[in-house]
């Protein structure tokens, strides 16, 4: 706090010291000069008396006097003239040095958080701007404090004749006292003390001719008034012997005297050239050697300017006039005053004890008991007269009435004797002599006689003393209005503002005393006016204290008025009270996003401490003013004209602290601007792909900064697969090989690039102001560490630099920059660092046209990982990742790859099949052992270094190796290399397959090479290159393909290898083609001209010769072929049939891979690798018998084909070809694709969200598959002919006698029920089957032997069962309903499982004829 | 209804922080100078201080009058979540003021209702500050 070194009381004390005046000869202050200081200076540390003295007061009463101060003055002192007054105190107040602020919390309030502020303790330049002020304050008339009480004459003992001296002395002294108009010196009264003192030169003067002179002086003075003070018991100034030094507190004020007194002298004397010095005493040569700001300057030297005297105004208070008759001799040798020299040096302690033990004799001796006498005399004077006059002042009271100061004009004039005066001089003696309770009663008579006279200057400073008085008596009872009431008449009545300021000060004291710090600031506030910035600064710097230091601390209003403070201390020129009131201030603001405050504070810090030259300080200040990243508030408020004022002031004091501060071994310094997005930093590893040199060849598109940001998750789930794949690494512990580091990739470990491949850092520079920044020369910071055992050469890396760009106001720009190892190690990018400047517009001042000033500094490059949640600590504080992509691993060198293709199509039709060229070089350094190909849709790219065709026939059958494509399990395919090793600089060429996807729309084809260095090892060790390859898919055809049941049996297809006999059951396929292209495609015509299909079991044969049919958009044709069921011995090998109509045969070869690969179902390409199966460790229990009995019956429906229709069609005059499949499962399955449009529309009406959720049903579950999938388990075929003759005329019976064939289709063993004439279809009698062709239809019809069979069948296995038919007449007749059930064998033991009827429907007419021997048996 | 001049509006958060700022001046009047910006930011937030002490004296939100600076008058309204509304003015214009609190309160629960706002964060809406420019319009400036 302002807390101050003295208590009020000793304050108030200070300030109403008795006076005494000081008249010393000019032998007598030489002699005092041998210790570089005069005599007044010389025994000012001893003016304060420690032992405690006894005063009497009117009534007799003895009452302690403790600490009497007694202020010792030179008599010819002269307060300086108002405007030198002014500089004193502003040289006052910056000279003096302050502590350490204290950190101090301020606890929470209201609705305010603690705070913890760094406060000032203490204010001394306060306190002495305040005792200067007092000090250099005019003695009025009004008051008596300020007069001398008395006078101390002061000669030489070696001066000539010193009773001569004395005399003359005391006589210029009577003429002083006695001059009219009273002029300065001020005396308390016409009767003063006289003392007088005989210095004596301990080392120079004989000291028995010394006492000789003082017994002379003791008669004719009196002895109690003369004193023999000895000094100078020391040879020579010897300053290696290290007294304390009492005196050089006080040199401030000697540097006040020497201002006020020899200015004021030797302008108004005119003869006061400053006289040689004596003694040649080593003060004179420190003149101009003073310079350092913390020494008083002196007042007279060049670094002040000039005071033009005559403008001074003088006549402020009255009697202001500097007596032009003062002696030669008085007239002091001008001092000049060095903190550096050394006091004293001539005395010893005895000799401090002498004067010591003179003050106290002058006090005890003399002054106390003239103060008595001087007391008592003024009571009797007082009491005398007031007796006499208090009728008068009654009655005047009474006419006047009670008048408040207010519409007062001052012109009461008091003659020096009247007794209003003296009461008040009464009151001031007794109140300087601690006699309060005394001085209080007169104070207060004399305010009540100059209220009444309507006197307002006297009447408040009486009024003012006693509240003072009342005060020093009773510290916590005081009259409070009467202060308040005389600072009001100062300032408004009398406009006496230096009695206002005194006013304050003392009662503020007073008020913090009793604690009411509201009041003191508010009193303090008032003195704040606009013509004194000095005073406004200090009062208002004490009110903030004051709000700070109260009851409930304020720290709001505090820091507020410190900010005034600061802002009127900077007005005054006082710039590091400025600096350091709004740096306290600041404190309070600090981050809380007042953010228009806080700049004009970050502002004028930065111009305070900039002209300070304090560049560190005034660099931080403009550092937060342009610095947006700690502004809560993204933007900055200020208007672009304030904006570029701050930039211009930091570049230029940056340019400055630089250029003198800065020490270039740590680097450049730091620079706010432009922010630079750290996260956002990009780094590639690896040159981007040459360009083939031929035009129709791409380069693989790798990875680029300039590319879309890929898809991470697809590439590292591709790197993944490859992975694992070959080094059959714990998935969990995959970390990809990354070649392009940006925020999204994890990149916990560091990058690695071989040596003089480039690394490409981009940094991204943001722009927030509103103004243009030009940015040059930008470069990175990096260091780089060689690896072990290798030796760097000069430049191991080598860097490229950005040449520079305006960054716009707003923008932002990426700045992208190359690094080039040539050595294996370690390189870490710190930074950047870059030269900034303004515009030359911007930047150049009115009328100035200079370059702009431009600034190096680096901006450093920190970045973080992601944050971390999983462990309970991450997940309670905010943990981050590493982040490595700037810390890059130099690795010898290895093999580079180079793939190029060769016209990848941008579009294609759905379906549509291509192969481009590609060729893959070794561009490295070091041949390639491995070279692996990753593909994110196998069944869609495919890239083989030699075609496989296939025979153009029918029907093959594949064997295992060329089956592998339907069995692919990842998307890896090894690239055979020729030796096993691909050398450096050799290429291969390869064919890409492309197989367009059958929905329309983009197409991702991904592309991953993976290569390693022959001779290297390790899992990081692997290279990639990537291609990414975007097609636009335009609609084409679309297909429908639907199986149907058929119940024949037919004798299935054969080869060679065949078993014979065995007969099989058929399928048909209807398939559909529908164009379904846009008109304005580039193809829209379309010819189907093949079918194919694999399976393992089947093959498709044509019903009849097959056309192709060329589509126009919009049209379709429908296509049936049979599917016939191949006997495949190897359950590995696949059946591939293919129909080629017209005999077209396609120019792909490779066609087929795309039609199995159909049969690929990967799972999705994930960048984590799926979740550990919990089942896969533990064997599956072994399938229950119900679940063998599904899978079984499943087995009857499978189809299991890839039916592929090869379409041919047209684009730009050249034939494309392409390939719809389609995958059937299972028999009477009908599959579309693409869905058509209408069944998606219907797909979306969704079913009405239901809050209350629907209970589920419960279903019991079957594992078989349902009654109506159970149908086609047995098939049944008839072998008879389709018509016979008979002569019925032989033989009335005919007997048929044929075979059914009974065929279980499932890989269940069934019992079948036969019933070859079943009575429960309607309308069919027993024996009898009903008619089928006509009514007139024979039903002549009875089988014969075993009608109701059963049948037991092995899986797959036939029965033949034979049948006999009678027929009774010739005729067409159907062999009636066959009924068939079947139920499994193991069912049959469970009670509850009825058999399942089978469908057959056999086409069983009969035609019998009547054999046509004789005609006539023909005709009856 | 209401007398003319100029006005600063301040909503001050729990960590003295400024979330929404608002000067309003007679739309006859010259927009004042950019130079003093800043003094109105340090008027509101002293007065902050008084507010704190005025504001266990009554019951009301309202608090009236807590403080003045040179020109400025300080008037305050304490929301009960303790969010500070704060208005200097150059002259007295009470019920004005008032009204403005409470429609600015009104206004500033419905946008604290927000799922989006960060409570005590400030306040970036072109709505709100649309209805903060209606209120002032209807009941300071005039």
């Amino acid at each position: 706090m302002a807390q101050c070194k003295l208590s009020p009381h000793e304050y108030i004390q200070n300030a109403f010291s008795p006076q005494v005046a000081i008249l010393c000869s000019e032998d007598a202050d030489n002699l005092c000069l041998k210790n570089n200081l005069r005599f007044v200076e010389l025994i000012q540390p001893f003016c304060r008396l420690n032992s405690e003295i006894r005063i009497a007061d009117p009534a007799g009463n003895t009452v302690p006097i403790r600490n009497l101060r007694v202020v010792f003055e030179d008599m010819n002192r002269r307060p300086p003239q108002p405007t030198l007054g002014k500089k004193l105190l502003s040289e006052v107040v910056s000279s003096t040095p302050w502590d350490r602020p204290v950190t101090r919390t301020i606890g929470a309030s209201g609705t305010r958080e603690a705070l913890e502020l760094e406060l000032q303790q203490t204010t001394p330049w306060f306190e002495t701007w305040r005792d200067t002020f007092l000090h250099v304050q005019y003695p009025s008339d009004h008051e008596f404090t300020k007069h001398y009480i008395a006078c101390i004459v002061v000669v030489a003992s070696t001066s000539d004749n010193p009773m001569d001296q004395l005399n003359r002395l005391s006589q210029y002294l009577h003429q002083q006292l006695h001059q009219t108009p009273a002029r300065f010196p001020k005396w308390f009264s016409p009767n003063i003390l006289k003392f007088f003192v005989l210095l004596h030169d301990v080392s120079a003067g004989d000291l028995s001719r010394s006492e000789q002179i003082f017994e002379h002086m003791g008669t004719t003075f009196g002895s109690n008034n003369c004193h023999l003070l000895q000094i100078n018991s020391r040879e020579t100034d010897q300053s290696d012997v290290h007294l304390p030094d009492p005196w050089s507190q006080f040199l401030l004020q000697r540097a006040a005297c020497d201002l006020s007194g020899a200015s004021s002298s030797e302008t108004s004397s005119g003869t006061g050239t400053p006289r040689e010095d004596v003694s040649g005493l080593p003060s004179r040569v420190s003149e101009g050697d003073t310079t350092d700001n913390t020494e008083p300057i002196h007042p007279l030297s060049p670094t002040l300017p000039p005071v033009d005297e005559k403008n001074g105004t003088y006549d402020m208070m009255p009697g202001v006039e500097i007596s032009s008759d003062v002696p030669v001799m008085v007239n002091r040798p001008n001092m000049l005053v060095g903190t550096a020299q050394h006091h004293g040096g001539c005395l010893t302690s005895s000799d401090v004890d002498r004067i010591r033990i003179f003050i106290h004799e002058f006090c005890v001796r003399s002054l106390i008991p003239h103060v008595e006498k001087q007391i008592r005399y003024l009571n009797e004077v007082v009491t005398n007269r007031s007796r006499s006059k208090s009728l008068l002042s009654a009655t005047r009271r009474w006419l006047v009435g009670n008048k408040s100061p207010g519409s007062a004009t001052n012109s009461v004039i008091y003659s020096s004797e009247a007794t209003e005066l003296q009461t008040r001089r009464l009151g001031d003696l007794c109140f300087m002599f601690g006699l309060y309770e005394v001085a209080y009663s007169y104070y207060h008579t004399a305010k009540n006689d100059f209220k009444s006279d309507q006197a307002w200057l006297y009447f408040a400073g009486a009024q003012e003393m006693a509240a003072l008085a009342a005060f020093m008596q009773n510290s916590s009872d005081y009259p409070k209005r009467y202060l308040e009431n005389s600072l009001q008449t100062y300032l408004n009545v009398c406009k006496v503002y230096n009695f206002a300021i005194r006013s304050t000060l003392l009662s503020t004291e007073v008020l913090k005393h009793c604690g009411e710090f509201g009041e003191a600031a508010m009193m303090f506030i008032k003195l704040t006016s606009e013509e004194s910035d000095l005073l406004s600064a200090l009062m208002l710097e004490q009110a903030a204290h004051c709000f700070i230091n109260s009851q409930r601390p304020l720290p709001r209003k505090y820091a507020f008025h410190m900010t005034l403070a600061g802002h009127r201390f900077s007005k005054a020129g006082q710039r590091s009270h400025s600096l350091r009131a709004y740096k306290q201030a600041f404190q309070v603001y600090a981050a809380h996003g007042w953010v228009l405050a806080e700049d004009h504070i970050h502002f004028t810090l930065g111009k305070q401490a900039h002209h300070l030259k304090q560049l560190t300080e005034g660099l931080d200040a403009y550092t937060n003013l342009v610095d947006q990243k700690l502004k809560k508030n993204a933007s900055s408020q200020q208007s672009p004209s304030q904006q570029i004022t701050y930039i211009r002031e930091f570049i230029n004091i940056f340019h400055q602290y630089t250029e003198q501060e800065w020490n270039s071994s740590n680097g450049a310094p730091c620079l706010p601007l432009p922010l630079i997005e750290s996260q956002a930093t990009r780094v590639l590893l690896g040159a981007p792909q040459d360009s083939p040199t031929s035009q129709d060849w791409i380069p693989a598109s790798h990875l680029s900064l300039d590319a879309l940001p890929a898809n991470n998750a697809r590439w590292f789930a591709l790197e993944r697969e490859v992975i694992e794949a070959f080094h059959s690494l714990n998935s969990m512990t995959f970390k990809p090989n990354l070649q392009l580091l940006t925020n999204d990739t994890p990149n916990t470990d560091s990058p690695v690039v071989p040596v003089n491949e480039p690394v490409l850092v981009e940094i991204i520079m943001i722009n927030p102001l509103s103004l243009n920044l030009v940015i040059s020369d930008v470069r990175l910071v990096f260091t780089f560490e060689p690896s072990e055992g290798d030796e760097p050469n000069d430049a191991p890396v080598k860097h490229s630099t950005h040449a520079g760009f305006v960054l716009a106001a707003g923008a932002q720009e990426p700045v992208r920059l190359e690094l080039i190892p040539s050595s294996p190690g370690r390189i870490l990018v710190r930074g950047v660092i870059y030269k900034l400047s303004l515009p030359p517009d911007a930047s150049a001042t009115s009328g100035s046209c200079s370059a702009p000033v431009v600034i190096e500094g680096q901006q450093k490059i920190e970045v973080k990982g992601p944050r971390l949640n999983n462990t309970n600590t991450e997940k309670c504080s905010a943990v981050y990742a590493n982040d490595k992509r700037l810390d890059i691993t130099v690795l010898p060198p290895m093999s580079r790859l180079s793939v190029s293709f060769h016209d990848i199509p941008q579009i294609m039709s759905c379906g549509e099949l291509c192969s481009t060229d590609a060729v893959i070089t070794n561009i490295g350094p070091c041949p390639i052992n491995k070279l692996k190909l990753a593909v994110s849709y196998p069944n869609h790219v495919y890239m083989e270094i030699k075609d496989i065709s296939l025979p153009n026939k029918h029907v093959c059958v594949l064997r295992e190796n060329e089956a592998a494509d339907s069995k692919i399990t990842n998307r890896l395919t090894s690239l055979p290399l020729e030796n096993g090793t691909l050398n450096s600089g050799e290429s291969i060429q390869a064919k890409l397959w492309l197989h367009a996807p059958m929905s329309p729309g983009a197409f991702e084809a991904e592309l991953l090479f993976y290569y390693d260095t022959a001779g290297v090892v390790g899992k990081k060790k692997y290279r990639l290159l990537r291609h990414h390859s975007s097609i636009y898919l335009e609609r084409s055809l679309s297909l429908k393909v639907s199986s149907a049941v058929s119940q024949n049996l037919q004798d299935s297809l054969k080869n060679s290898e065949d078993i014979p006999g065995s007969c099989s059951y058929t399928s048909n396929l209807h398939v559909e083609v529908f164009n379904n292209s846009e008109v304005d495609s580039s193809c829209s015509s379309y010819t189907v001209v093949g079918l194919s299909g694999n399976s393992k079991h089947w093959a498709v044969v044509p019903h009849s010769t097959l056309q192709g049919q060329t589509l126009k958009a919009g049209e379709s044709c429908h296509l049936c072929v049979k599917c016939v069921q191949y006997l495949n011995p190897d359950p590995s090998n696949l059946v591939l049939s293919q129909l080629q109509f017209n005999n077209s045969q396609g120019p792909l070869n490779s066609w087929w891979r795309f039609s199995l690969r159909e049969r690929i179902t990967l799972l999705d390409l994930l960048a984590d690798p799926p979740p550990p199966n919990p089942t896969a460790d533990h064997i599956p229990p072994p399938p229950t018998q119900d679940q063998m009995d599904a899978n079984h019956i499943n087995a009857a429906n499978t189809l299991d084909m890839v039916v592929t229709a090869i379409w041919k069609g047209e684009r730009g005059g050249h034939e494309t070809w392409g390939q719809h499949s389609v995958h059937l499962k299972s028999l009477g399955d009908s599959i579309s694709f693409p869905v058509s449009s209408i069944s998606q529309a219907g797909e979306e009406e969704k079913p009405p969200v239901r809050i209350i959720p629907e209970t589920p049903v419960q279903l019991i579950p079957t594992i078989l598959p349902p009654a109506s999938k159970q149908k086609h388990m047995v098939k049944v075929s008839a072998h008879f002919p389709c018509s016979m003759d008979h002569d019925f005329i032989t033989n009335r019976l005919c007997c048929l006698e044929f075979e059914l064939y009974l065929h279980n289709c499932s890989a269940c063993h069934l019992n079948t029920f036969l019933n070859l004439a079943p009575e429960a279809f309607p309308g069919s009698s027993s024996g009898s089957s009903s008619q089928m062709y006509s009514p007139q239809a024979s039903t002549q019809l009875l089988y014969v032997g075993g009608t109701v069979r059963k049948i037991s069948l092995l899986p797959w296995g036939s029965s033949k069962v034979p049948v006999r038919v009678l027929i009774t007449s010739p005729g067409t007749y159907s062999l009636g309903v066959i009924s068939l059930t079947s139920l499994r064998m193991n069912a049959s033991k469970d009670k509850s499982e009825q058999p399942i009827p089978q469908i057959c429907q056999l086409q069983t007419a009969v035609t019998v004829r009547q054999t046509s021997r004789t005609h006539g048996a023909h005709n009856t | 209804m209401a007398v003319s001049g100029n006005y600063y509006f301040a909503i001050v958060g729990h960590q003295d922080n400024p979330m929404f700022e608002m000067e309003f001046v007679p739309t006859n009047k010259e927009p004042k100078k950019e130079d003093h910006r800043h003094l109105n930011q340090f008027i509101a937030h002293a007065a902050l201080d008084l507010v704190d002490e005025s504001m266990w004296t009554t019951t009301s939100m309202y608090l009236r009058l807590v403080d003045k600076f040179n020109e400025w008058y300080v008037s305050a309204f304490v929301t009960a979540g303790r969010i500070r509304l704060i208005c200097l003015h150059d002259v007295k214009n009470d019920d004005g003021i008032k009204n403005f609190f409470m429609e600015m309160y009104e206004t500033y629960i419905k946008h604290s209702m927000n799922p989006f706002y960060v409570p005590n964060s400030p306040i970036k809406s072109a709505a709100f500050e649309k209805k903060a420019l209606f209120y002032g319009r209807k009941y300071l400036t005039g």
